[in-house]
């Protein structure tokens, strides 16, 4: 019973004890594997064989009409039928019988065999006849009558009104569901078939990476996790969209109508972004995966993604594939909207790629010096140990440092550099180099002292937030420091530049003067200094103060 | 500019004009000799160096020199080069941007015709979850938390506040429906300014939950996190209320900072102006100290910004009205899952500096797991790195969403709303370990703090994730 009864849809469930009970003898010969042995079902009645459990019995052959007949028990007197046999009894009462005849007969009642009028069913044989009327008007209904009761949540329709009152007390309370769309309502069953599952293991050949990424990178890692992403479509293209509704918990259906209505596709005019995001994103995936081949990013995580479009089509019985999808989305409802939004992306990677490519060839040492990569990280730190080396060594070897080749003089073989981190160096050593000459070297080594000096407190105060400090005064100590090395210098020129004449700087707005001066210039709102700033941004020196 | 084409330069400055010559025109194609002769950790200390002299003028307000620097590390710095690259370029479009900002009508027009594309931000958000682990190790915690808090519990309603992943709560819904006790009945609410994004979040649980039979309700709320209002949450008496807040809280710390006003000479006008006059009447001998003046406060941190500072400054009021609205609704358990950084130190410099250590080690995450031609990789750098170093970098006051604290000074906060602290279990660390193993990097480290946990990336603290109860 237990391994077959499962697969026949005659049985119900299992949980239905008086069914079973009822059925014991019916079972064992309605199941036309079982129409010789089955003695070892474990149910709590004992099975006789078929047959030959009563060899002496009153073999009765019902015509079909009185098989189905109502009433079945007629009263001898006035030949009215009563469905059961107590109503007989009562009736017969009233009609004042003389007492012998009231009384059961004292001879042993026959056993009566029926068999099945249906010729070609395995009943109509005498020797396999049924032991109880009530099994063989069932069995007749059952196998050869018409269906007339109908399960209202499932399609399931049934003969008898009692196996129908059965199923619908269990019809969706306890169901298990294979990702193959299959329902059952055994647990054995349910585990069994999927162990065995074909959709399974296609699902596992179809998206390896799903598997093996999707294992690692979700949470818990459990198998159950990646394969429910994509068997998303597997499930809504098996079944209908009242499956979904149906397969929700006993709690709360109506809540569930509710939430998953917005999803069905009549509604899908709600969610367009959302629909846009995974069209896009199932579009670069393709576009990925055929153009390009690289980001191996893209395939796994987006593959996923890529199923959802496919949900949403498919709970709509018709051709709703995902041009129609694109429809709803950002761009605009033609039914070309799917190659417009594939070549809206490729358009943006092209633009994309081309801003690349710009900034690509003016840098184009890029691909040059990969070789030795260190991590921005390492680079950090270096440049950390770097300025706090350096605090007290000469300028030259701040600068060697850093990768230049800077001599401790001005000049040298890369003079490009040099005004460089002059200018760098708040513009104040470009200015000394450019004014007075004599004052370069001193005032420069002094310069990149200091900042040195600053640089290891700005390196390390990116550790410790404490160190931090020292940076502003650092910046103010510099400040200092610079105003005092232009002043040596300079000092005619600040007095000039500072009045706002600005005449001598034709070169570099470096100036130290200068900066001071569009310091001022470019944070207030004057509207003459405004004016001017904002005129010749590139000769901020020749602006005129009015 | 360095300077003027036609401008007469002494001798030693030829090879300077040539320089400039050919700044000017950036697409000649033909590098600077001295460039390309560069290695890649040579450019690299030269970018941090040139990056940080660039910071300094900006914070002094000499924009001239910061255009200069600006100028020379366009030519090194690149969006697809190394990692060092990288960072350059996205910190000096910050730097740009802020010095932009004082210009508010320069600024407004250059960004009036930017969209925002709705899609584009989620996939990129998708993109993230995707390609680094820092969010499904808070999810494994999280979900962790939840589980063991609600043992026993037939009544679970969870509070997202911010759902866009649901991946999250798939996992959660799939771990309770298994657990031993039996599956509770299941709500979660959502909040999210996108209700598309909520729609499919709900879509994609109540999917999940019918397939386990587990009784589920999914509530979506759609607004900002700033103004939500506790009712529309709708907690119910009896049920067990568990928080998530992932990367959520730092934002209730921006405000108008009223003391940063006068710190930092851009974006302030009244001060400047009185600069000026001070300036204009002063003796040339006085300047140097005006600016010493005044480059002090523009540029000395203050010293409550950092370490051990009162939390009563500005920007708590909405932090604390935020988190002790969460408070009364006696949460069981809440998850606080936090970038673990100092990004909120008020002046400029300070910021820069820790975010340059911060996003350093991001940035190696990203070389390290995507290739350098990555459009994703590229996507995640510029939308979500490069957004958010342009908010540290460039905005101030309540622009300045992206307010990065240590782990300290969100648990001096949380304890001071009224939470104690719940340490995390050792299964949910064991978890995560596991799913950082799966990983394949070797840079991923996870730490246990006080209870709390702390994912880092090669030593530097990035994300830490921990759990707290209502404490009475």
């Amino acid at each position: 019973m237990a391994a077959a009864s499962s697969s026949t849809p005659f049985f119900g469930t299992k949980e239905d004890k008086q069914n079973q009970m009822i059925q014991v003898q019916q079972s064992s010969t309605a199941t036309p594997t079982f129409s010789t042995a089955p003695t070892t079902a474990p149910q709590k009645k004992k099975r006789n064989h078929p047959g030959t459990s009563y060899p002496d019995a009153e073999v009765i052959a019902l015509s079909p009409k009185t098989l189905m007949a109502t009433n079945r028990f007629i009263c001898e007197v006035c030949n009215k039928g009563f469905q059961r046999e107590q109503n007989l009894q009562l009736h017969r009462r009233g009609h004042n019988l003389p007492w012998k005849l009231k009384q059961k007969s004292t001879k042993e009642v026959k056993r009566k065999v029926y068999l099945c009028p249906e010729p070609t069913c395995v009943h109509h044989d005498p020797s396999k006849a049924l032991g109880d009327l009530t099994g063989i008007k069932k069995h007749y209904s059952r196998k050869h009558g018409e269906k007339k009761w109908k399960c209202e949540k499932c399609s399931k329709r049934y003969a008898v009104q009692s196996d129908w009152k059965a199923h619908s007390k269990t019809c969706g309370t306890r169901e298990y569901r294979c990702d193959c769309g299959t329902l059952f309502s055994r647990r054995d069953s349910f585990i069994t078939h999927r162990a065995f599952c074909d959709a399974l293991a296609q699902e596992s050949a179809r998206h390896p990476t799903n598997l093996t990424t999707m294992g690692s990178h979700y949470l818990f890692g459990s198998n159950n996790h990646h394969m429910s992403l994509g068997q998303l479509q597997d499930q809504n293209q098996v079944q209908p969209s009242s499956n979904l509704l149906r397969l929700g918990s006993t709690s709360g259906p109506p809540k569930f109508d509710h939430l998953i209505s917005p999803s069905n596709p009549s509604s899908l005019l709600n969610m367009p972004s959302s629909m846009f995001f995974m069209s896009d994103a199932a579009n670069q995936g393709f576009h990925h995966r055929q153009d390009h081949g690289h980001g191996s990013y893209m395939n796994k995580p987006l593959h996923g993604l890529l199923q959802l479009p496919d949900l949403q089509g498919s709970t709509d019985n018709n051709s709703h594939t995902s041009a129609n999808l694109f429809n709803l989305g950002f761009f605009s409802n033609t039914s070309g909207a799917n190659s417009i939004s594939t070549s809206e992306i490729q358009c943006m990677g092209d633009q994309v790629g081309s801003g690349f490519s710009s900034l690509y060839s003016s840098t184009s040492m890029q691909h040059e010096n990969i070789s030795p990569h260190m991590s921005a990280t390492a680079l950090l730190q270096k440049a950390a140990q770097i300025g706090s080396t350096t605090s007290n060594n000469n300028a030259s070897s701040l600068l060697r440092g850093l990768g230049s080749s800077l001599s401790s003089g001005t000049k040298s073989d890369r003079p490009v550099l040099s005004p460089n981190f002059g200018s760098n160096f708040d513009g104040s050593g470009s200015e000394t180099l450019r004014s007075s000459q004599m004052e370069d070297d001193s005032n420069l080594q002094g310069l990149m002292n200091s900042l040195a000096n600053g640089n290891s407190s700005i390196f390390d105060g990116g550790a410790s937030h404490g160190q931090s400090n020292d940076f502003g005064g650092f910046s103010g100590s510099e400040l200092h420091q610079n105003l005092a090395a232009g002043m040596g210098g300079g000092s005619e020129k600040l007095t000039l530049d500072f009045l706002g004449v600005g005449g001598m700087m034709g070169n570099l707005g470096g100036g130290f003067s200068q900066r001071e001066q569009h310091g001022i210039n470019v944070s207030s709102l004057d509207p003459g200094m405004k004016s001017s700033a904002q005129a010749n941004p590139q000769q901020f020196g020749r602006a005129k103060l009015v | 500019m360095f300077q003027d084409e036609s401008s007469p330069l002494s001798s030693s400055s030829s090879p300077l004009q040539v320089f400039s010559m050919m700044s000017l025109s950036p697409n000649l194609g033909s590098p600077y000799p001295w460039l390309r002769e560069l290695k890649s950790e040579e450019r690299g200390l030269y970018l941090i160096h040139l990056l940080l002299t660039c910071a300094n003028h900006v914070a002094n307000g000499s924009l001239e020199n910061a255009n200069i620097a600006l100028e020379q590390i366009s030519q090194l710095a690149s969006p697809d080069g190394d990692t060092m690259q990288r960072m350059a370029a996205y910190f000096t479009e910050a730097l740009a941007d802020r010095i932009l900002k004082a210009w508010p009508g320069l600024h407004k027009a250059l960004n009036s015709t930017r969209i925002a594309l709705v899609s584009e931000e989620i996939l990129v958000r998708k993109l993230f979850f995707e390609m680094f682990p820092f969010l499904k190790v808070a999810f494994v915690l999280t979900n962790q938390a939840v589980i063991e808090a609600m043992e026993g519990e037939k009544m679970v309603h969870i509070i997202d506040l911010n759902a866009a992943e649901p991946a999250q709560w798939v996992a959660l819904i799939q771990a309770l429906s298994a657990r031993p006790e039996g599956q509770p009945h299941l709500r979660i609410t959502g909040v999210h300014q996108r209700k598309e994004v909520l729609d499919q979040m709900a879509h994609r649980l109540t999917e999940e939950a019918e397939k386990l039979d587990l009784p589920f309700q999914f509530n979506p709320v759609v607004g900002k996190l700033e103004n939500l209002d506790v009712e529309k949450l709708r907690v119910k008496t009896g049920e067990a209320l568990a928080i998530s807040s992932v990367l959520q809280l730092h934002s209730f710390l921006a405000s108008d900072d009223e003391h940063h006003r006068k710190k930092s000479p851009l974006g302030s006008k009244n001060l400047n102006g009185v600069h000026l006059q001070r300036a204009l009447q002063m003796n040339q001998s006085t300047l140097g100290e005006l600016l010493e003046k005044d480059t002090v406060n523009g540029c000395s941190p203050s010293p409550d910004s950092a370490s051990s500072s009162p939390l009563s400054s500005t920007g708590s009021v909405k932090i604390d009205g935020f988190l002790n609205a969460l408070w009364g609704l006696s949460p069981k358990l809440m998850v606080v899952t936090e970038q673990d950084s100092n990004h909120n130190g008020s002046t400029l410099m300070e910021r820069l500096l820790e975010s340059l250590y911060s996003f350093a080690a991001l940035f190696d995450c990203s070389e390290s797991t995507a290739a350098r031609t990555s459009l994703e990789r590229f996507k995640v750098e510029k939308m979500l790195f490069g957004e958010e170093i342009k908010n540290i970098i460039a905005c101030e006051g309540t622009e300045r969403k992206e307010r990065h604290e240590k782990l300290e000074k969100w648990i001096q906060r949380l304890n001071l709303a009224g939470f104690g602290n719940i340490p995390l279990s050792y299964y949910g660390m064991l978890h995560a370990r596991r799913l950082l193993q799966g990983y394949n990097c070797d840079g991923y480290k996870m730490k246990e703090e006080n209870g709390c946990v702390v994912i880092c990336w090669q030593d530097r603290p990035l994300f830490s994730v921990s759990a707290w109860r209502c404490r009475k």
